[in-house]
This record gives structure tokens, C-alpha cells and sequence, in this order.
């Protein structure tokens, strides 16, 4: 990446928080940003709670439910972050035609915008996961989390997550007034499918083989022992399976994106609003 | 009653902003009354005021003989608005049932709601496009319905704010003429149109009111007004670019002045209201000793912009 | 225009309103169809949660019929909080203030279409959740459990006819308020577990929103076999919120047309 990309995602970066921060303080916007996933995060819990009142408590599930929702949040952050931007501005700002024209890749412009909801997903992330911690009286303490594999999950995960968020944006240069639901079905399948609540074993076939190709159940599962404190070696396959399907989904996301932005393109349709 | 609409001394402020002040203004019902004034001036606030979406800060005004602050709910029977720039309206229905939707706000009960709008899709020769949404038809269409439906409850006042806005020239012709007709076939009704075609207003109105800085400048017909300009005379002159505004203002005998640029070209276009032929010479003399180059000159009608320039110092 | 005239008038636009809400919505079935589906993977995803723990059978029950009762909230919000800043930005609101329409007949009609819709859907939405998980409910309680769904929609869209006529003030941050809503509630509600998992006095506080009591009531009845007698203090709860809450949403809706008339914030949008 060339210092002219750096310093382009630097303004989308700046972009998409005046765009979505500058009705209000800094302070209450945080806030704000905190308040959806936290409560989120609280409704999912409290099924570890209510099973718990009746079963007694079990805190490797309320643990995997604790990370598999927060992170979860963030997945969701991320894919709407693109898709709903560019929807955004393609129907309502009606802003793409203007991006198209100037030598920037389009989807390098979502890719920096979507960097910029991904970063601001891990700041509520942190938050409900200690507040979450709390409820279910989870020891933190006790958690000893591999930073360096940590982060090169997040890293990982940024991948997926903007090749996720590209594939739902491709699908929109063709929607009218779908947006929404296309966004939202990808991102509630990958809580039915995506090893969030439970573990995609229980899920019937062949659905749980369908788990099996998506990025997310790695991620979490990575998630899940690099904040434990486990050592790289004993995720070492579960890595190497995310690194490559991360590689896959974004090369897959980039050419698909690419192959739609020329039909629309052949259509006309890259400048016209369609559902407003 | 010969006047639909009365205000006495009527003045809105919101804030420190006097939107409107001390408009005395009489309209007569079978009139078709112009509001003529650049964005800001005012008229909209008189018009929210009028139509009961906005209580004046003093005065008074009446339409219909009803007073607007206290009778609306009598003046909302008789009167509908027609918006050029709104969408109204809800896209997932179609032409027919945004009527009919918005018949039923005025007491009519279904069926007669139903008969009323097909009537009227069938007067307005809307048959094409009637059952289609209307989120997708086109703005000249939109704007047809959109007149249609400011005629649902057979109102006595009609508003019509900019009615012709972004239309081609054809269906613009064929919505003055609906216009035309309608006050036509009625002489109790009457229509308040604010436009920013001169043209429009020339066409259409048997009498206009300058307004400005909320303000009434003067208020008369069409003939009149341009009979305030009959011993001046009016040039356009083409020039390369110019930046002496203020200075052809004071030679003597300019009465008003009007510069559009047109950077691309380097080209100015001064129009020029002067008290006489011979001021014209002054002019000349003046841009060339300023270095400018004339390209053309030439001496036009008086138009009502003319008109508006001369009494407002600055073009619609 | 005498109170008889006034009331038909209501009614009429009202009528007028929820035909909008209800041919436009159900013109198009896949509407329906995706109204249906993407919750079902929500609530889908939250009964396997459950019986991946080895929850009772009851949990997953109440979690069917939370689950089904969401659509009804987000509709609160965005079909009736926020529609009549829509309605001001598209220019309705301006024609509606300038017809003799009574402003509540609009939001009454509103309420009436979003209701139906959304009742399709839940109930679609209950029955779906019910034949994939083989979830079973009182069928012979039925009808105390219809009159608690109604008198919960009652109390529900009252407090969308408030939300209507306060947020029309908050302008463009709309979205924002309803954002802020939305969840918090869902979880006070308990849309997916019981609410006596709470301490008592927030149970006590949340008693204040319908869809609390609401889904409370119908669990109840639905999963653990209570007569209405048994639940008595959840209807009166019920009518009596509802009371207070269309109550208030009418002199507010006056409040709030002549404040915009003095201050010219109704139809602001034409200046």
C-alpha cells in the first residue's frame, strides 16, 4: 500500500466518522455506539441465564456465548459498515456516480470505509464483553489472552468481514428496495450458521456442512482460546483453515465485485438511484 | 364577498428574522393572484400562513372570510395546495389510490371518494398511468397528479406553489391551461400561484405582488406593471468580463442593472433599465474608458423582470 | 363541525390510512415472505442456543413467542415513531395539516395497518417456529391468549402514537433515538427468556412497556397453562396503559400542532 492509499483511507476514515459522529459529541457518540451491541450482547446472555437459573451454571457456555456475541457485533459492524455505506450512498447521498468518475478503486473507497466501522465495532466489543463478563460472573482476571494471535485474528477478521461486506454490496448494484435485506439475511444467517450461540455441531445436515466453509466458526473458535491465553500450536489448523478461506472469500468478494460493477455499469446502473 | 383572501397589517418573525411585515394584501375571488419574490422573501411564510400551517406573530388575515387563527378548521374545507418541488404522496400505491387516500382526508365516504378520482383521472386524461405507482412515473405525470389531487375537494382557493418546476415546456403549457380553465368555470374560486417564470406569472395572472425582504414593493396587474417602466428604456449589452457593477449604478440616468458573467467566455451580460436613449451613450463612453470591449448591443422589450429589477435592484 | 361529523371523519381517514399501510405493504408477498424468514433465523438461532444447553422445553416456547412479538416493536419505531418526520419530508404531513383531517385519524389509521400486517407476520412467524422445533402451546387458551395480543397492541401502538408526535421534533437524529430503542427494550421485554430472571424492581419498572407484559401474558397462557384469572393484574395492566397512553398521544398530538403552528416546525421543511 503507497503512501497516496494510506492517505486516502486516512480521509474515508475521517469520512465515515464525521458521517456518522458529527451529530453530536464525541462523548455522547460513544455512547451511542456503545448502547446496540451492549444490550445485544445482554439479550443473548441471559438465555445462558435463564438455562443456568434452572440447570445450574455452566460457564464454558456462558463463555462461548460471551465471545461469540461480542464478537458477532463486530462481524455485524464490519459487513454493514460496507454495505450499508455504499447503499447509502448510492440511493440516498446519491454520491457513487461522483466516487466512480475519480481515479479512486471503488472498491478500495468501501474497503475504507468499512476499515472505519470495523475499528469503531471493537470499542463497544471491549465494553459489553467486560460488562457481559460481569453479569455471568465470569473471572477476567483469570484470562491470560495471547495479544499477538489475538490480533492477528482481528486482522484476519477484517479480511473476511470486507470481503463479506464487498459480496453484499455487489449484490446491491442490482437491488431496488432490497438493501436491508440483503444485509440483514447475511448477517442473521451467520448467527444461525457461524458457531456464534453454539457449536455448529448441533445443527442438521447438512446445514453444519455449510458451517464448515465459512470463516466465521474459525475466527470465533480463535477468538475464543487467544483471549483464553492458549498457545498458537493448538489452533494451528483452525488458523491455517481461516487464513486460507479469509484469502478465499476476499479474492472471490474482489472478483465478483469487480464482474457486477461491469454489468452495472453495461446497464446504467451504477448512477441511478433506484428506491428512494 | 367580493375578496377570497384579506390581510391586514400581517407580520410573522421567527426570531430576529421578519419574514413577513405589515402585508396588507386584498384578493379577489375569479382572480388568479401572483406572488412574485426571490427565495427568502417571504412568500411561502404567507402562503403556510394562508393555508393554516402557520399563525401570524400580528395582524390579521382572512380567507374566505374566516379568520385564520381562529377558524381553520372551516377554512381547510375550501382550500388545497399544489407543490411543485414536493413528492407527496405514498410510492407503494398507485396514482388512483394516492387520490383516492387523499379524498378521504376531505369526508368524502369510499365509494364517492372512488367515483371523484376516476372522474377526475378521466377529465385529466390520466387513464395511461393511473393504475401504475408512483414511484414510477415520470415528474411531468407526478405533477399532473399532484394537480390533480389539490382539486379533490372542489377547494375555492388554490395554492399553487412553483406548479411548473423542472417541467418540459409542453406539460408545462397544459398545466397553465388547466389552471386557466379552472378558475374559468368557477368565478367563486381563486388561485394564489407563486412562480419564478416571469413568463408564467405574465401568462397567468391577472394581478402580482412584488414581494421582498417580507415586504409587499407594490401590488398590481400585469399591465400596470410594466406601464411603471414606459418612459424608461432597456438595453442588453455584451461586453468582455466586467467588474464595474457599482460604478455604471452611479452614472446618471441608470435606473437599475442586472450583470450575469459567464467566466467560460469571458463574456458579461448587462441588462440595463436607463431613464432614457441617451444614457445609453454615457454608458458606452464609460466602458470604454474603463478599457471595456463591447461585443453587442441591443434594445429590448420591457418584461415584467424588467419590471421586478427596476423596484427590487436585483434580478428573481 | 358537529362531534358526530368530527368522529366519522376519523374514522373515515383513519380507514383511508390503514388501506395505504396494509394494500401497500401486502401488494408485494415477498415483503411478507422476508418479514417471515429473516426473524425466523433469529429466533431460529436462539432456540438452538437453548437446546444446545439442554434448556426445558418451556424456555424455547418463550423464546417462539418473544421472538414472533420483535416485529411489533421495530414497527412501533420505524412505521409509527418515525413516519410522520417521513411523512413531513415527503410533504404529506403539510396536506394533512392543511385538509380538515384530524391529525389522529391519521395515526390511527397508521397504528391499525402496521398492526395487521405485523399480526400476520407474528402469527405466521409462531406457527413456522412452532412446526420447525415442534414447540407446543395451549391451543385451548387461545382466546384469553388473542385478547391479551390485542389489548398489548392496544397499549403498544398508543405508545407508537406518542413516540409519532414527539419525535416528529427530533428531526434528522430520527434514526438515531429509534437506534437507541430499539435493543434496550427487547432486552428489558425479555423478548427470549423470562422476565422474573430480573430483580423485582426492575420487573416492576418494566411492567410500564406493553410488550413486556405483553409477551409475559401470552407465555402465561401459552406455556404454562395459567387461566386469565391467574394473570388478572397483567390485563388490567394492559387496558390500563393503553388508556394513558392513547390519552396522552392525543393531547400531545394537539400540544404538538399547535406549537408547530406558532413556531412553524410542522412544515418547516417547505421553507
Amino acid at each position: 500500500m503507497g503512501l497516496k492509499s494510506i492517505s486516502l483511507l486516512r480521509i474515508l476514515f475521517w469520512l465515515s466518522y464525521q458521517i456518522e459522529a458529527n451529530w453530536t459529541k464525541f462523548f455522547i457518540y460513544l455512547i451511542y455506539i456503545t448502547i446496540r451491541p451492549t444490550f445485544t450482547l445482554m439479550l443473548m446472555i441471559f438465555i445462558y441465564i435463564a438455562v443456568s437459573a434452572v440447570k445450574g451454571p455452566s460457564l464454558e457456555y456462558g463463555y462461548y456465548i460471551l465471545v461469540g456475541q461480542a464478537f458477532y457485533n463486530l462481524i455485524g459492524s464490519g459487513i454493514i459498515g460496507i454495505a450499508y455505506t455504499f447503499w447509502d450512498d448510492k440511493e440516498h447521498y446519491k454520491m457513487l456516480k461522483y466516487i466512480y468518475i475519480t481515479n479512486v478503486k471503488l472498491s478500495f473507497y468501501l474497503f475504507g470505509r468499512g476499515f472505519y466501522h470495523f475499528v469503531e465495532g471493537l470499542y463497544p466489543l471491549v465494553i459489553a464483553f467486560v460488562l457481559g463478563a460481569y453479569i455471568i460472573q465470569y473471572p477476567l482476571f483469570e484470562l491470560k489472552p495471547n495479544f499477538p494471535l489475538l490480533l492477528l485474528n482481528i486482522i484476519l477478521g477484517f479480511i473476511w468481514i470486507t470481503a463479506l461486506g464487498l459480496l453484499v454490496a455487489s449484490f446491491l448494484l442490482f437491488t431496488t428496495n432490497y438493501g436491508w435485506i440483503v444485509i440483514d439475511s447475511v448477517v442473521s444467517s451467520l448467527l444461525l450458521f457461524g458457531g456464534v450461540l453454539y457449536s455448529t455441531e448441533i445443527l442438521p445436515y447438512p446445514l453444519n456442512l455449510v458451517a464448515n466453509y465459512l470463516p466465521i466458526k474459525y475466527w470465533l473458535d480463535v477468538n475464543r482460546n487467544a483471549i483464553k491465553g492458549i498457545d498458537i500450536t493448538s489452533v494451528f489448523n483452525d488458523l491455517i483453515f481461516l487464513i486460507i478461506l479469509s484469502a478465499a472469500y476476499l479474492i472471490i468478494a474482489l472478483i465478483i465485485f469487480r464482474i457486477c460493477e461491469n454489468i452495472a455499469k453495461r446497464k446504467g446502473l451504477l448512477d441511478i438511484p433506484i428506491s428512494f | 364577498m367580493l375578496e377570497s383572501i384579506i390581510t391586514i397589517n400581517l407580520s410573522r418573525y421567527f426570531g430576529d428574522v421578519k419574514a413577513l411585515e405589515d402585508i396588507n394584501i386584498k384578493v379577489n375571488k375569479g382572480e388568479i393572484f401572483g406572488l412574485l419574490g426571490p427565495n427568502g422573501s417571504g412568500k411561502t411564510t404567507l402562503i403556510r400562513i394562508l393555508t393554516t400551517a402557520l399563525l401570524p406573530t400580528k395582524g390579521e388575515a382572512y380567507v374566505l372570510g374566516y379568520d385564520v387563527k381562529k377558524d381553520y378548521l372551516k377554512i381547510r374545507k375550501y382550500i388545497n395546495i399544489v407543490s411543485g418541488d414536493e413528492k407527496a404522496g405514498y410510492g407503494v400505491l398507485t396514482v388512483r389510490e394516492n387520490l383516492w387516500f387523499f379524498s378521504q382526508l376531505y369526508g368524502y365516504n369510499r365509494s364517492e371518494g372512488w367515483r371523484i378520482v376516476n372522474e377526475l383521472i378521466e377529465k385529466f386524461g390520466m387513464q395511461e398511468y393511473a393504475d401504475r405507482k408512483i414511484n414510477r412515473i415520470s415528474h411531468g405525470m407526478f405533477q399532473k397528479y399532484n394537480f390533480v389531487r389539490g382539486l379533490l375537494n372542489n377547494p375555492l382557493v388554490l395554492f399553487l406553489d412553483e406548479p411548473t418546476l423542472g417541467l418540459d415546456v409542453n406539460i408545462s403549457r397544459e398545466i397553465r391551461n388547466y389552471i386557466k380553465e379552472w378558475i374559468k368555470e368557477d368565478r367563486e374560486r381563486t388561485v394564489i400561484l407563486t412562480t419564478h417564470y416571469m413568463v408564467e406569472a405574465q401568462e397567468l395572472c391577472d394581478r402580482i405582488a412584488i414581494i421582498y425582504k417580507g415586504k409587499i414593493i407594490t401590488v398590481d396587474t400585469v399591465e400596470n406593471l410594466l406601464r411603471i417602466l414606459s418612459k424608461e428604456s432597456v438595453y442588453e449589452i455584451k461586453t468582455n468580463l466586467i467588474n464595474q457593477v457599482e460604478k455604471i449604478k452611479s452614472i446618471q440616468g441608470v435606473k437599475a442593472i442586472d450583470v450575469e458573467n459567464d467566466a467560460s467566455r469571458m463574456i458579461s451580460k448587462i441588462r440595463v433599465v436607463v431613464s432614457e436613449d441617451s444614457v445609453i451613450s454615457d454608458l458606452l463612453s464609460f466602458l470604454k474608458n474603463e478599457g471595456i470591449k463591447v461585443i453587442s448591443l441591443s434594445k429590448e422589450e420591457v418584461t415584467l423582470e424588467d419590471v421586478f429589477l427596476y423596484l427590487v435592484g436585483r434580478k428573481l | 363541525m358537529s362531534k358526530i361529523n368530527e368522529l366519522i371523519l376519523v374514522l373515515r381517514v383513519a380507514y383511508a390510512r390503514a388501506y395505504v399501510r396494509i394494500k401497500g405493504v401486502n401488494r408485494d408477498l415477498t415483503h411478507f415472505f422476508i418479514d417471515v424468514f429473516l426473524p425466523l433465523l433469529g429466533i431460529s438461532a436462539i432456540i438452538l442456543a437453548y437446546k444446545s444447553m439442554g434448556a426445558p422445553e418451556n424456555l424455547l416456547g418463550f423464546a417462539a413467542i418473544g421472538g414472533a412479538m420483535i416485529a411489533f416493536w421495530y414497527n412501533v419505531l420505524w412505521s409509527m415513531g418515525s413516519q410522520l418526520y417521513w411523512d413531513k419530508e415527503q410533504g404529506n404531513l403539510q396536506l394533512y395539516i392543511i385538509s380538515p383531517a384530524p391529525l389522529i385519524g391519521i395515526l390511527l389509521g397508521m397504528a391499525i395497518g402496521g398492526a395487521f400486517n405485523m399480526s400476520l407476520r407474528a402469527i405466521t412467524i409462531l406457527i413456522a417456529t412452532s412446526l420447525l422445533f415442534n414447540i407446543k402451546f395451549n391451543l385451548n387458551a387461545i382466546l384469553p391468549a388473542f385478547l391479551i395480543f390485542i389489548l398489548t397492541l392496544f397499549a403498544l401502538y398508543s405508545l407508537g402514537m406518542i413516540f409519532a408526535s414527539t419525535f416528529l421534533r427530533f428531526g434528522r437524529s430520527i434514526s438515531k433515538i429509534n437506534e437507541l430503542l430499539g435493543e434496550p427494550i427487547l432486552f428489558f421485554s425479555g423478548v427470549y427468556f423470562p422476565l422474573k430472571l430480573f430483580p423485582i424492581v426492575i420487573q416492576i419498572v418494566v411492567s410500564i412497556i406493553p410488550l413486556a407484559l405483553g409477551i409475559e401474558g401470552m407465555r402465561e397462557i401459552l406455556i404454562l397453562n395459567k387461566t386469565l384469572f391467574e394473570i388478572i393484574w397483567i390485563l388490567i395492566l394492559l387496558i390500563a396503559l393503553g388508556i394513558i397512553f392513547f390519552v396522552i398521544a392525543v393531547k400531545m398530538l394537539e400540544y404538538l400542532e399547535k406549537l408547530g403552528k406558532n413556531q412553524g416546525t410542522l412544515t418547516l421543511k417547505w421553507d
